[in-house]
């Protein structure tokens, strides 16, 4: 699946996002200061060794869900017991709806390399900021695209139906029949820019992605238990020192 | 005219200064002076019969013979200044050789069969071949005050002076440190007995200890392990909902009736 996404290496390709050559290297720099549990050998130069930055074409689309919707829907007046049974006073209502939903700048893209979980902790991507230079076709890209484009469908469906029922004060609510269309508009494709550390330290591997808009960092450092003991001697001390200080002169 | 205006001050002189003494009382089945809350009854008229009544006011009760008159004098001002400021009735009652009864029993019958205050304090001093054996025992609502460990503390503190024969410094130090346990229980502290025998403020190095555990192992995990879950695109698809431009309009409502719906809780 590597070859779908376009590999580029230092400045050869154009970048279509706020971010230099260095800012990963900042970002990851930040993070491995004294207050946080990385080991004192864990060094830069060992985190860069294997830099990869990760343009993944997606397509932005725009979805308007539009029709008629009917529900069934009741509003408990009352409640009460009598003896073993559970007893509701109940008004039932048919309701009609004529409903317009938009969802704007959805991201669809299905790519074998990165996983839901990490791309949905990369995100949110800013969009507006990223200009339109993707030229690949991605249906035929990747083969999978449709299915995440019917995925997304989906998900879009249920959420605007969860919408409709939510929106009036009934106490419940039952979809009995709708007539929605999906309406999808293509808005642009662009490449999501996104950096990949590898490294090794201790024998274990170790993968850090990057979101290069926002900085944003997910994956795992390795943590120092020495580090680890050391920081929770000192708050230990310090908790001590305070609660003896308030026990004896209060 | 000076010589009657002298008999009454040494007359009043003399009813003043009370102080300790061995003086006892006969009880009879008539007069068995005992407080008014006592109920008299089969079980206990003979215990009441064989417990030596005195004069509540005296407070040291030395049978035994332990101290002088001087260390008599000097330890009855000791509890009277005690008595004074916690309203507290505190009694040393010593006693040699075999008793009628075990040891708490007899301490017992002496402070609830003679004119006590309900709430105070009884140390019992044993003298049995020569060795001393002690006891504290409460009456009344001052357990609060003085709690098992505590008694334990006093008297673990005050039986080397008593090892060493030094009689009057433990009653002394005995005094001394109720009234100190006293003092530190109105302030609300938590107090121990230091090695000269003041009551001093002490810490609750055991809670300190969990706290600090507890609080340590809060804050670190917070800071270094909790991570915050970010919802993406494929978990919420509402990130991407504008909700101004959401239009829903209501055509119809029609109301279909009104019913009573039964669930058995069964």
């Amino acid at each position: 699946m590597e070859e779908n996404i376009v590999e580029a290496q230092n400045n050869e390709y154009y970048l279509p996002f706020n971010i230099s050559n260095e800012s990963g290297r900042t970002i990851i720099e930040k993070k491995m200061n004294f207050f946080s549990l990385m080991p004192f050998s864990l060094k830069k130069e060992d985190v860069y060794k294997n830099e990869k930055r990760y343009f993944i074409p997606v397509k932005v689309m725009d979805f308007n869900v539009s029709g008629e919707v009917l529900l069934d829907a009741n509003n408990v007046l009352r409640e009460w017991k009598e003896k073993s049974e559970k007893c509701k006073e109940v008004n039932s209502y048919e309701v009609k709806y004529n409903c317009f939903i938009p969802y704007e700048d959805v991201l669809v893209l299905q790519n074998n390399y990165l996983t839901e979980e990490i791309f949905s902790s990369l995100e949110p991507f800013d969009v507006s900021l990223l200009q339109e230079n993707c030229e690949e076709d991605i249906e035929k890209l990747d083969s999978n695209y449709i299915d995440a484009l019917s995925g997304i469908k989906k998900k879009i469906f249920k959420d605007s139906i969860k919408l409709i029922k939510n929106s009036d004060n009934y106490s419940e609510e039952k979809v009995k029949m709708h007539n929605l269309e999906i309406q999808q508009i293509d808005k642009k494709k662009i490449y999501l820019p996104i950096l990949q550390y590898e490294f090794k330290f201790n024998n274990k591997e170790y993968i850090i992605y990057i979101n290069g808009q926002t900085g944003k960092i997910v994956g795992e450092f390795p943590k120092s238990r020495a580090k680890l003991i050391f920081f929770s001697a000192i708050t230990f001390i310090i908790i001590l020192i305070v609660a003896f200080l308030i026990a004896y002169f209060l | 005219m000076r010589k009657i205006f002298l008999s009454i001050m040494l007359f009043l002189g003399s009813v003043n200064v009370v102080f300790a003494s061995t003086k006892t009382y006969e009880r009879t089945t008539d007069n068995l002076r005992v407080p008014s809350n006592v109920v008299v009854n089969e079980e206990n008229i003979n215990y009441i019969l064989n417990t030596k009544a005195v004069d509540a006011s005296e407070k040291i009760y030395d049978f035994a013979n332990i101290l002088t008159e001087k260390e008599e004098k000097k330890l009855y001002k000791e509890i009277d200044s005690f008595v004074e400021d916690t309203a507290l009735d505190l009694v040393i009652l010593t006693e040699k050789d075999n008793l009628n009864l075990d040891s708490a029993n007899y301490a017992f019958n002496f402070y609830d069969y003679n004119n006590f205050n309900r709430n105070g304090l009884i140390f019992f001093i044993h003298e049995v071949d020569n060795k001393f054996n002690i006891y504290m025992w409460t009456s009344g609502d001052v357990y609060g005050i003085y709690t098992q460990k505590r008694i334990k503390d006093i008297l673990e503190y005050i039986h080397v002076s008593f090892d060493n024969k030094d009689t009057y410094k433990g009653m002394s130090d005995f005094v001394k440190i109720v009234h100190g346990f006293y003092i530190a229980d109105k302030k609300g502290e938590l107090a121990k007995i230091d090695s000269t025998g003041n009551v001093i403020k002490t810490v609750p190095w055991f809670d300190i200890i969990v706290l600090a555990v507890a609080l340590t192992f809060v804050i670190i995990f917070s800071v270094f392990f909790l991570k915050k879950k970010e919802k993406g695109v494929e978990k919420n698809i509402r990130n991407y909902l504008n909700t101004e431009k959401v239009k829903l309009e209501k055509i119809e409502e029609k109301f279909l009736g009104g019913r009573v719906l039964r669930e058995n809780k069964k």
